[in-house]
């Protein structure tokens, strides 16, 4: 179990009019730990995301940032959205400074930021294309730049390779693995693929679906980057299979 | 099973594609636009011969008569003695007037009954029916109310700026949830989500809002022009001829008008396509 006081702490219970979405989710989040959240689709993940992203605020229960209700406009959070959160009308490089622009960061400092962080991602030599001129994971990849260049508390990503092709999915999971590791953040992930999150996180927290409770938190104490083939790797995955049969429901479940 | 003779592809087609440079496919594009827009007109020119031969009616419009005609509009002017760039400059300039007045009413009551949509919805009951009410419609009170050029401004007006309102107003509640939580994740207070996300995202609507507005504002100064009692414009140049039976100089004066709204509508689209590079779409 990671030591000392938790970064984040959640403590939610959450319902849309008739749909009670979060039954009593209660967790921590410490320092630099890469904590994945795993449930099946539909099981409320992404409200999930935006009450510790403070985009909503929790029908009961709270979320803290430091002792202090979470709050975007004082904290500083990074989020990468599910869908393609890339604005149509702003070239590559425009779409990372945005952040920068709220933060009310300009100038020669920006720009370097900029440009450290699309090489970082791979899209140097992209900036001045449009969205509409790059691929789906190059999108991504602008979201997960304009992420990484705030200083941020909080990282949040949401389920970000849900819509990108096998190959470029294994791609961009080593990728955010190894900025992740240069520029040590706290992170939050989200997803419904099992591989996934044992290959990701530092500590696991298997959701059911809705309305979601905690079934069980793991660590994964593997060194990292991690062989999806290792007997200790499919001995973790296969665990979770047999935890989330139990509460494998009729929309979506796992993969 | 048969196969279908594919050619396999040649060298020289691989080195031609790698040194192909972008610009000279486009010129060639316009160039085809030019010339399949010329072969246009000369179809409907042919048309029009066609009709002219058949036709019973001594009124017909003759391409020579109208040809004549514009040549002697254009040197000597109208019976009054106004040229026909007086008549095209001073229906133009009511219709900017106009425009450009509905253009900024338009945008800020559509922003604002678009942010705030109880506005909207607590005062439907007046701004709809007015909208139907068709520009035409309130010349008799144009005449009874106002004079001279204010008369036609607030014609054209009436016409422009509904169209303009709703493209922003049903624009507004269109713009994604995820670009504004983009924005509101990183810190953006209610302007930044404003300035950096709204009114970006509106713009290509207010555009196709405003080239709508601008032919209702055409149609409706020659309406206004008939009917408002100064000498000059356009709408006033088809009536004074249609009172003479002079078939020949009507067509010049709708040529005009055309002409004109021909150049307004592609000064906007040069506009949307600058502004505009970033879409994907084709502006028609």
């Amino acid at each position: 179990m990671p030591v000392g006081k938790p970064k984040i702490e959640v403590d939610v219970a959450h319902r849309y009019d008739s749909l009670m979405v979060l039954d009593h989710i209660r967790f921590d989040v410490y320092e630099n730990e890469f904590l994945c959240l795993l449930g099946p689709s539909g099981c409320g993940k992404t409200t999930m995301a935006n009450l510790i992203a403070g985009l909503l605020k929790p029908r009961a229960g709270s979320v803290k940032l430091d002792g202090e209700p979470v709050n975007p406009q004082k904290h500083n959070i990074s989020y990468v959205f599910q869908a393609r959160s890339c604005l149509p009308w702003r070239t590559v490089k425009d779409n990372v400074k945005i952040a920068l622009e709220i933060k009310g960061i300009s100038g020669p400092v920006a720009e370097e930021k900029i440009a450290n962080v699309l090489q970082i991602v791979g899209l140097k030599g992209f900036e001045n294309y449009f969205p509409n001129q790059i691929s789906g994971g190059m999108k991504q990849r602008v979201a997960i730049a304009r992420a990484f260049c705030v200083e941020s508390d909080l990282l949040i990503l949401d389920e970000p390779f849900g819509s990108l092709d096998a190959q470029t999915r294994y791609v961009m999971q080593t990728e955010v693995l190894r900025i992740c590791e240069k520029m040590k953040r706290t992170v939050i992930f989200i997803t419904n693929n099992i591989e996934e999150s044992v290959f990701l996180a530092d500590r696991l927290i298997v959701f059911s679906s809705a309305p979601a409770k905690i079934i069980k938190e793991i660590e994964v104490k593997l060194p990292k980057p991690r062989n999806v083939t290792h007997p200790e790797f499919l001995s973790i995955r296969t665990s979770i299979s047999k935890l989330t049969d139990i509460s494998q429901d009729v929309a979506g479940g796992y993969r | 099973m048969a196969k279908a003779e594919i050619a396999p592809v040649e060298a020289s087609q691989i080195s031609e594609l790698k040194n192909r440079i972008g610009k000279s496919s486009r010129v060639s594009r316009r160039l085809k636009i030019y010339v399949y827009n010329m072969i246009t007109v000369g179809i409907f020119l042919m048309a029009w011969a066609i009709i002219q031969n058949t036709t019973t009616s001594s009124y017909f419009p003759t391409i020579g008569g109208v040809g004549k005609a514009a040549v002697e509009l254009a040197t000597k002017g109208d019976i009054q003695g106004f040229s026909l760039i007086q008549h095209a400059w001073a229906s133009s300039l009511r219709v900017l007037s106009g425009f450009g007045l509905a253009l900024v009413m338009g945008v800020t009551l559509g922003l604002l009954m678009g942010l705030y949509p109880s506005i909207y919805e607590n005062s439907k009951v007046i701004i709809e029916p007015i909208r139907f009410i068709p520009p035409i419609a309130w010349i008799p009170m144009a005449m009874v109310l106002l004079r001279g050029f204010t008369r036609y401004v607030f014609i054209i007006w009436v016409g422009a700026f509904f169209p303009i309102f709703i493209s922003v107003l049903t624009s507004i509640p269109r713009v994604e949830t995820i670009l504004k939580d983009s924005v509101k994740v990183y810190g953006g207070s209610r302007w930044d989500i404003l300035k950096k996300i709204v009114i970006p995202s509106v713009t290509p609507e207010i555009l196709a809002g405003a080239r709508i507005g601008l032919g209702d504002s055409w149609m409706c100064i020659v309406a206004a022009e008939m009917i408002g009692g100064e000498p000059v414009g356009v709408g006033r140049l088809i009536l004074k001829y249609a009172d003479l039976l002079n078939m020949n100089a009507v067509v010049v004066g709708m040529i005009l008008v055309g002409v004109i709204g021909l150049a307004c509508n592609e000064v906007v689209l040069q506009i949307e396509r600058r502004l505009f590079r970033w879409r994907s779409q084709i502006t028609l």
